[in-house]
């Protein structure tokens, strides 16, 4: 037992000395990549459940609940090349905390980032993904297809001066939502931020208004609802 | 300071075990290792995650062995807490999945007593969702309306038996009780109870069985699954699968304008938009745990299902934007049979081999 620890002991100094003769690169070749998501309504910074912005449609509304994942996430290289971030990232709108963040990412000069709002189909099944609290909570019943949500934007909405709930569901994979931003980021030092934003109000514009009242306050089980969200969805992102 | 043991001390001392083959005495251990100053080893214990279940909330202050089960397991069917005979199974019966009819509070108030079951992946307790720590939950218990403890006499009878005084030893070190102060003594109890609660894991009900082979559902059952999981009754936004909760506070509509206790987390947080939320409450074992809700309200799942079916209240304060979808302003409009069907699918949710396990059995 002793010549046991004795060789333990032996085996951690020399790795010690070994790792403190080391010598440093100087030019590193890898960087971290810290992706940070944040939320806002045109420009103003999302407060939850208290606040009330106004939807492109007129109707004043605050936020409950913004759940999302991205899913095949790259950074796109000059020569269109793509470097991957990620296999999928969960997003909640109230946890800014919560980043992406990656470790050995070549440095360099990139010309983009492109990734998908929800699960591609290869994980969009049942316990296509880990279970985790978050993704568990973000599953699509089996009866219903299986797989998980891609998007739970949910809160309240005035109407004439009623108080109504809206929940803006995104699944299946025809919904997927492809993203692709094109803007100079640069990964160098030991962390590089990537800093993106979500405009709510961009899931209820361009191309299309979606208006509460007559597309429908809850998309759920109505195609047609959530095709729109899904077109909608290409630019809720921006650098 | 309480004596605890570190998760490293455990995995320390059971590969020195491994090592030592049993062969060398603890003696020659005590040299190499000073950690290793326990007579016998403790058995570290992981819980066995049940298929799609996450990674449940475990305490690194407080890490799970057979050892700390076992009189954690002790501890909650055993009056020598209380000076009036009282024990967690008082309340908490064994035959409902360990839950308890209403307690009436001093104030007069119901509040229904919740099921032990899965309750390592929940993330807060009580109705109101405000206690977060399991490990100290149970210390509310030593109070003068409960178990009304006198840790004097406590500790006399804690001496006095042979199986806590063996078991202080093994799992704390502790050889005399008098030499630990109250709130230590009583953090030693909790933390074993704690240990026992993180160990009851339910997840062998007909419908985990039906998750396995699509086979074993009636009619009528698979309909309420369905119903259950589908926008028609929408239950799975909340009570989602496979814990049936989906472990955060929501307002489900009982109340137009909750006062009292009704208020739920609005009384814990003193957030406006709180009021009227709950934290969601499995529904595993729930044919067992009637009454049901936070008042326990409802005496029966027809009662229950009913509720949902029509009496939402539409305007209560904060109630969550899954209760108002147009096709439930004028409630789900169930038939009676489908009515029939989803509390067939609920009871699909009951696993007697859970309330049948030895070992969450009374060990006396
Ligand atoms: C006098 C009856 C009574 C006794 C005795 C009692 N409990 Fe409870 N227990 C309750 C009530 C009532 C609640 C719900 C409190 C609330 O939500 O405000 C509760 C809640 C709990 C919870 C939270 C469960 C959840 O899902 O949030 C746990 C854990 C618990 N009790 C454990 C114990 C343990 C362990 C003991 C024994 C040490 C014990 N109880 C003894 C009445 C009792
Ligand atoms: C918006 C979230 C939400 C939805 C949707 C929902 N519930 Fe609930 N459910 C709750 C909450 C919160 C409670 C606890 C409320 C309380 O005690 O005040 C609860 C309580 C219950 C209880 C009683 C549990 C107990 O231990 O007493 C049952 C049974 C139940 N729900 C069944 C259902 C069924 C069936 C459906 C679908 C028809 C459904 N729920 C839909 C949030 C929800």
């Amino acid at each position: 037992m002793k010549k046991l620890v004795l060789v333990l002991v032996l085996v951690s100094l020399f790795s010690c000395k070994k790792d403190a003769t080391d010598f440093v690169d100087p030019t590193p070749t890898t960087s971290n990549v810290k992706v940070q998501i944040t939320y806002n309504v045109d420009g103003e910074a999302v407060v939850f459940d208290t606040v009330r912005y106004t939807t492109p449609s007129g109707l004043p509304f605050s936020v409950v609940t913004v759940n999302y994942f991205l899913s095949n996430i790259y950074l796109i290289k000059s020569d269109s090349s793509n470097v991957k971030l990620a296999d999928y990232f969960y997003g909640d709108g109230r946890d800014l905390t919560s980043t992406l963040d990656v470790s050995s990412i070549a440095i360099g000069n990139y010309i983009g980032i492109k990734f998908n709002i929800g699960v591609d189909s290869a994980h969009n099944i049942v316990d296509g993904l880990p279970a985790t609290v978050d993704y568990n909570n973000m599953i699509w019943p089996e009866a219903l297809g299986g797989g998980y949500h891609f998007l739970k934007f949910e809160g309240y909405f005035t109407d004439a001066g009623v108080n109504y709930g809206y929940a803006m569901h995104l699944g299946k994979n025809p919904n997927l939502v492809p993203v692709v931003l094109y803007h100079s980021i640069s990964v160098s030092g030991t962390t590089s931020a990537i800093n993106l934003k979500m405009n709510l109000n961009e899931w209820l514009k361009n191309p299309s208004i979606y208006d509460f009242n007559t597309d429908g306050n809850y998309s759920m089980m109505n195609d047609a609802a959530m095709q729109k969200l899904s077109e909608n969805g290409t630019d809720v992102f921006s650098f | 300071m309480v004596p605890m043991f570190s998760a490293s001390r455990i995995i320390k001392s059971s590969l020195f075990l491994l090592l030592a083959g049993g062969i060398i005495s603890f003696n020659s251990c005590k040299k190499d290792d000073e950690s290793a100053t326990e007579s016998v080893p403790l058995t570290p214990y992981s819980i066995d995650i049940p298929h799609g279940f996450p990674e449940p909330y475990l305490n690194a202050d407080n890490p799970m062995t057979v050892e700390g089960i076992d009189m954690g397991h002790h501890f909650y069917y055993d009056p020598i807490l209380s000076e009036n005979g009282m024990r967690c199974t008082s309340c908490h019966f064994p035959n409902r999945s360990f839950s308890g009819l209403p307690y009436t509070t001093p104030a007069g108030d119901d509040i229904d007593i919740p099921p032990h079951v899965n309750l390592a992946w929940n993330p807060d307790y009580d109705w109101d969702g405000g206690i977060h720590m399991l490990d100290s939950l149970p210390l509310g218990d030593f109070a003068p309306q409960f178990f009304n403890t006198n840790m004097m006499a406590l500790r006399q009878r804690l001496t006095a038996s042979d199986y806590y005084s063996e078991m202080f030893k093994k799992v704390y070190h502790v050889t005399n009780f008098y030499s630990l102060t109250d709130d230590q003594l009583k953090m030693d109890i909790v933390k074993t109870i704690a240990q026992y609660l993180r160990s009851m894991v339910s997840a062998n009900s007909k419908y985990d069985r039906y998750k396995l082979d699509h086979s074993v559902f009636t009619p009528s059952e698979l309909n309420g699954y369905l119903i259950f999981m589908t926008e028609k009754g929408d239950c799975f936004h909340c009570h989602g699968d496979p814990l049936f909760t989906i472990n955060q506070n929501k307002n489900n509509g009982l109340e137009c304008n909750p006062t009292g206790i009704n208020q739920g987390a609005y009384l814990i947080t003193g957030i406006e938009t709180d009021k009227g939320k709950f934290s969601v409450p499995t529904l595993r074992n729930i044919e067992f745990t009637a009454p049901y809700m936070h008042d326990g309200r409802f005496q029966t799942l027809e009662e229950v299902v009913e509720f949902y079916n029509s009496g939402v209240c539409q305007s209560s304060p904060n109630i969550d934007p899954i209760m108002t979808k147009p096709a439930k302003i004028y409630g789900l409009q169930l038939f009676d049979w489908e009515k029939a069907d989803l509390v067939a699918f609920l009871k699909t949710l009951s696993d007697t081999t859970f309330m049948n396990n030895p070992n969450f059995a009374n060990p006396f």
